[in-house]
């Protein structure tokens, strides 16, 4: 938590070297030299500090938002005069250690508020607690207007990156705002198509992305069969994403981590939201809550589609088959905080979301999917000591899909569900201006259920209950002010299969000035789960786990990169990356049933890389802010024992070059302007190039047609491009309430991207129509704040 | 550490955008090869065996002009002993690529269980196209569904197989469900609104089959048959049907498998079409074996 105020900038960004080696691996950086090494560096820190204490004096509290009271993550906490500095943690807090006797000016600063100071003397051996409750600059002006002089946020790590819910709000929206939809737009983030809110990040698919809501796994983070994400921004206070190289304190997935971090509600007064939107609505209650002498908060919101009296017209106007009879989602948060003391802090929260539909396509056939996604933690915050800070959480997950058809008397059912219960404990200690450790541990039992039933008969019960452990220590040592070492270790244990794993993390940091800032992060990453999806339909979504002859994949990465803080408000950050994808296990495509199958043989094994660099050029004061990204990147993936798949082929979300723009313009009198543009390399596509049939096999009814094509996603569709543009309206509505008022276009000039092809042997020659992405939307929403 | 300025950056972004080059991909060129249509049938008589040239996918395919009738053709039996006994064939009398037995007056059946090799020559490529599969042994229907089943009364109809066996492996099943006399007799409800609000054509729906479906699906009753069901699902018309269990050699289990991903993808990507696995070498198509049992019953509305 501790740095070093010449510290700048929030992402690793800047300038690389050209003979950067894709063949640097991980494991090489990380010898065993260096953990012995890593090793001897925290049991000698920890020794000393004592005697480092014993002298000196610290300060610690947390930082809020006055006007709510909600902890602010990663708030800059500044010894002015001194190259001394903290970063509040996930809950809020900061410490600052081994500070010597004496007065001191403290400059406490986050993105969006006013820097607040106080001043202090501390006597030797003295612990000073001091919260701090920042002003929002909201209250300042109705505009939003950002100063020059705007403390910039401290995100070290390598590949991190904040994403701004004021700014997911503010998008260009297709129907609802999407957290996720929204992370589309930064560098090294892609996404397969219009209709997929899911995330494809550094070449890694979807399931490679832990995804955390307030410290739970969330399974399958979708709405409307993957178009939007579950998470409602209503509710969302801070949301971090480590594109890659992650540090030891996660682990579990090969690619990256995405932290969210729900509200906590109100401490000072009640207030509520609605939102009238065209596919969903939105309502919101939060407020201070006093149990038993305890204060607190609480915060509630909810959201639905409001689809049904527009399908129930469609029905009766339209008395066709395949308006669903039921179609509706919705997803409420709830979370309560309270303060059982100074020292100690509790919150409960919980999140419930669920898709349901039944459409009756045809006379005599219906089909029925239900799925969703539940999850409930409790946590617990104690300041342990002056120079430690605890985190205890439980937490319950429960991913649910239960498809059901039923056809011409024929019922088929896959129900599939995952629970996962888990208890988890962090420590952080941060004994002195050179030290700081971080130990965890993390168990839990995830229960995997998937059934197939087919006519009455159960065809297929899988079923996997594993217990999994872990355990991390990850150590930062500062040689000097302008170096940052940090190393960690990662054990993890998973039941099914009985697999324990080691993973070395490491980190360097070097600043120079208040300007730039280097830093190299590697690790070794493993993963025992694997989604079988399709990237059109979420509902289908089906993890699986390792097992008997299937090993869990691993990946090794490095990224190296510069951030810079330029003149005239500007940020500019360069990172280069390389991973590796061993051992990947997928459901093979081909498999039409899996009925007596050995459990190796249901997986396909593989591998794949990916290298890329990325550039974003951020500017975050006057009245035109907004981000430009560029990502120039390659991935590829090959599955040696599944003909067909046995050579490096590019993936369909595989794109060399990835340009966004996000620019917001306040044009004042209440009014902002957003646009997004968009421009990509096509899609990698298989093209075929040849046709034959196959005659004689009297037991398939038709023709048996086959495709030939050279090589697999060997061609490109032609470049995605695409314009988005949104207006805000924000004022008082009727005295009562603060109103925003947006009208956006979604593809604004109508380009119809390309998504794929299919292929038609009725006709002769084969007839190739070309399905399309999204056209021109219109939408349009109404907020109000009281 | 050397003076970094905004200019240098953006220069250097350039350059690396500008070094990086498009991101173009060249065409791909069609390349005839040869594709081999042939089934063994254990116990039945030599198949014909149909050789054409693959057409480029943008023309109009002509099966008579991409047929191929100047092919040396020729299958091999190999013996339980590895001896080998010599197949020719010849063209067809109606061409169209087609070869045929060169001695059928011998009546030789293919044997379930054996290997059997193909081999042709074909003018213009360079190496032989071979292939080779064995065949699944033979079995039966050792108890029919009942003669006539009431439409979605009671369980779907049930019948039970004699065992087979199939080397290395389960056996992998596919069901096909003909109509007799779609002529006659009425659409039941599922199809008839698939014709009438869906605009398939009622002769697609005359016949019908399963995917590959594994043995360890179906229970396993005590005298060893294999008990198998037909679900309601695959009758399209009312009146007499035909049943047709198959059983595939590994050649038709690879060949269908990634046929049918071609057009139904799973969990590809859309436009990620793989190459259908063949086990023919120096070209394509499928060289592949079946057994096959067929029984009969009528299908009549709920009295």
């Amino acid at each position: 938590m501790t740095y070093f105020n010449s510290l700048i900038g929030r992402r690793v960004t800047g300038c690389f070297s050209t003979t950067f080696s894709l063949t640097l691996s991980a494991s090489a950086i990380l010898s065993p030299q260096m953990f012995r090494s890593l090793a001897v560096l925290f049991v000698g820190a920890m020794l000393l500090a004592p005697i480092v204490q014993s002298q000196s004096a610290t300060i610690n509290g947390y930082a809020t938002d006055a006007a709510n009271s909600e902890t602010l993550i990663q708030a800059n906490v500044l010894v002015e005069g001194t190259s001394r500095g903290a970063a509040t943690n996930t809950s809020g807090f900061y410490i600052l250690p081994d500070l010597a006797p004496g007065t001191y000016t403290l400059r406490v600063s986050y993105i969006g508020f006013i820097t607040a100071r106080e001043t202090v003397t501390l006597a030797a051996g003295e612990t000073r607690r001091i919260d701090f409750a920042l002003v929002s600059k909201a209250f300042q002006t109705e505009e939003i207007i950002v100063e020059a002089d705007e403390p910039l946020e401290e995100e070290r790590a390598p590949g991190l990156q904040h994403v701004p819910i004021q700014l997911v709000e503010r998008l260009p929206a297709v129907f609802e705002a999407d957290l996720f939809r929204s992370m589309q737009l930064l560098p090294g983030i892609k996404s397969s198509s219009d209709f997929s809110s899911k995330l494809y990040i550094r070449g890694g698919s979807p399931d490679q992305t832990l995804i955390l809501l307030d410290g739970t796994t969330v399974y399958n983070p979708t709405h409307f069969f993957g178009f939007f994400s579950t998470f409602n921004t209503e509710a969302i206070k801070d949301v971090r994403v480590y594109k890659g190289a992650y540090p030891a304190t996660y682990g579990g997935r090969l690619g990256s981590v995405i932290d969210i971090y729900n509200r906590d509600g109100n401490r000072n007064e009640m207030e509520g939201m609605v939102q009238l939107g065209l596919l969903a609505s939105r309502a919101g209650v939060e407020g201070p809550v006093s149990l038993g002498g305890v204060r607190g908060s609480y915060m509630v919101t909810a959201r639905r589609s409001t689809l049904e009296p527009l399908l129930a017209f469609l029905r009766r106007e339209l008395e066709e088959d395949a308006i669903p009879e039921r179609f509706y989602f919705y997803d409420v948060n709830a979370k309560l905080n309270l303060d059982l003391s100074p020292n100690d802090r509790v919150s409960i929260s919980g999140y419930s979301g669920r898709d349901a539909v039944l459409v009756p396509f045809a006379d005599d056939a219906e089909f029925e999917l239900d799925y969703g996604n539940q999850t409930l933690s409790l946590g617990y915050t104690r300041i342990l000591s002056r120079t430690a800070f605890s985190t205890f959480r439980a937490t319950g997950s429960r991913y649910f899909s239960m498809p059901i058809g039923r056809i011409a008397g024929t019922e088929f059912e896959r129900p599939n569900s995952i629970v996962d219960f888990s208890g988890r404990a962090d420590i952080e200690w941060v004994p002195n201006q050179r030290f700081e450790g971080k130990v965890g541990v993390w168990g839990g039992n995830l229960d995997l259920n998937l059934r197939s039933i087919f006519d009455k008969e159960e065809r297929i019960n899988f079923s996997a209950n594993a217990p999994y452990a872990s355990g991390y220590a990850q150590a930062q040592y500062r040689p000097t002010p302008n170096w940052i070492l940090t190393g960690g270790v990662r054990g993890d244990y998973f039941g099914a299969g009985n697999f324990v794993r080691v993973a070395p993390r490491v980190q360097v940091e070097r600043t120079w000035g208040d300007r730039f800032v280097a830093q190299l992060a590697a690790g070794r990453y493993y993963q025992f789960l694997t989604l079988v999806s399709n990237e059109v339909f979420s509902g289908f979504d089906v993890w699986v786990t390792t097992g008997d002859g299937i090993e869990p994949s691993y990946s090794d990465q490095v990224a190296v990169g510069l951030k810079t803080r330029l003149p005239g408000g500007f940020r500019f950050d360069t990172e280069v990356y390389a991973r590796t994808m061993r051992d990947l296990f997928e459901i093979r495509p081909e498999v039409q049933d899996v009925a007596g199958l050995d459990y190796a043989d249901l997986f396909r094994i593989g591998e794949g890389y990916a290298y890329g660099a990325e550039f974003l050029l951020e500017k975050t004061t006057g009245s035109l802010t907004g981000l430009v990204g560029y990502t120039l990147s390659t991935t590829r993936r090959r599955y040696p024992n599944n003909p067909g798949f046995a050579d490096y082929f590019p993936p369909k979300y595989d794109r060399l070059h990835d340009l966004n723009a996000v620019l917001t313009y306040d044009i004042g009198r209440g009014w902002s302007t957003t646009m997004v543009a968009t421009y990509a390399t096509g899609q990698a596509y298989t093209e075929p190039v040849g046709r034959y049939s196959v005659y004689g096999l009297d037991f398939i009814s038709g023709d048996v047609n086959v495709l030939v094509s050279r090589q697999l996603n060997g061609q490109r569709l032609p470049p995605y491009h695409r314009l988005d543009i949104g207006f805000t309206k924000e004022g008082r509505f009727l005295g009562f309430a603060d109103y925003a008022f947006k009208i956006q276009a979604v593809n604004a000039y109508n380009r119809r991207n390309l998504w794929f092809y299919i292929y038609d042997f009725d006709e002769n020659p084969v007839d190739r129509s070309a399905i399309r992405q999204l056209p021109i939307l219109p939408n349009l929403s109404l907020t109000l704040r009281f | 550490m050397p003076r970094i300025t905004l200019k240098k950056i953006n220069l250097f972004v350039f350059v690396l955008v500008v070094c990086s080059g498009c991101d173009s991909a060249g065409i791909d060129e069609f390349v005839a090869e040869v594709a081999v249509s042939a089934v063994l049938i254990a116990n039945e008589p030599l198949p014909p065996v149909r050789l054409a040239l693959t057409g480029p996918i943008s023309e109009p395919y002509d099966p008579v002009e991409r047929s191929i009738n100047d092919a040396q053709v020729q299958l091999q039996w190999v013996q339980d002993n590895g001896t080998t006994v010599d197949l020719p064939y010849v063209l067809s009398e109606d061409g169209l690529g087609i070869y045929e037995f060169a001695s059928p007056e011998d009546s030789v059946l293919v044997e379930g269980g054996s290997t059997y090799r193909f081999e042709a020559t074909v003018p213009g490529f360079a190496e032989p196209v071979t292939a080779e599969t064995i065949v699944p042994n033979t079995f039966s229907v050792a108890t029919p569904p009942p003669d006539t089943i009431f439409y979605q009364v009671g369980n779907s109809p049930r019948m039970d197989l004699t065992p087979t066996t199939y080397p290395g492996r389960q056996n992998i099943y596919m069901f096909n469900l003909r109509a007799l006399d779609p002529e006659n007799f009425p659409l039941t409800p599922f199809a008839a609104d698939l014709v009438r609000d869906f605009d398939v054509d009622p002769v697609d729906l005359h016949e019908g089959n399963s995917p590959l479906l594994n043995e360890s699906n179906y229970q396993v009753n005590p005298d060893g048959t294999i008990r198998i069901s037909i679900v309601w699902l695959a009758f399209n018309f009312y009146g007499p049907q035909r049943f047709l269990i198959t059983t595939v050699d590994d050649a038709l289990v690879n060949f269908i498998q990634s046929q049918t991903i071609q057009f139904i993808p799973t969990t590809l990507s859309l436009g990620e079409i793989p190459n259908v696995v063949t086990n023919v070498e120096n070209g394509l198509g499928v060289f592949g074996a079946v057994a096959q049992a067929s029984t009969e019953a009528f299908l009549a509305l709920a009295p």
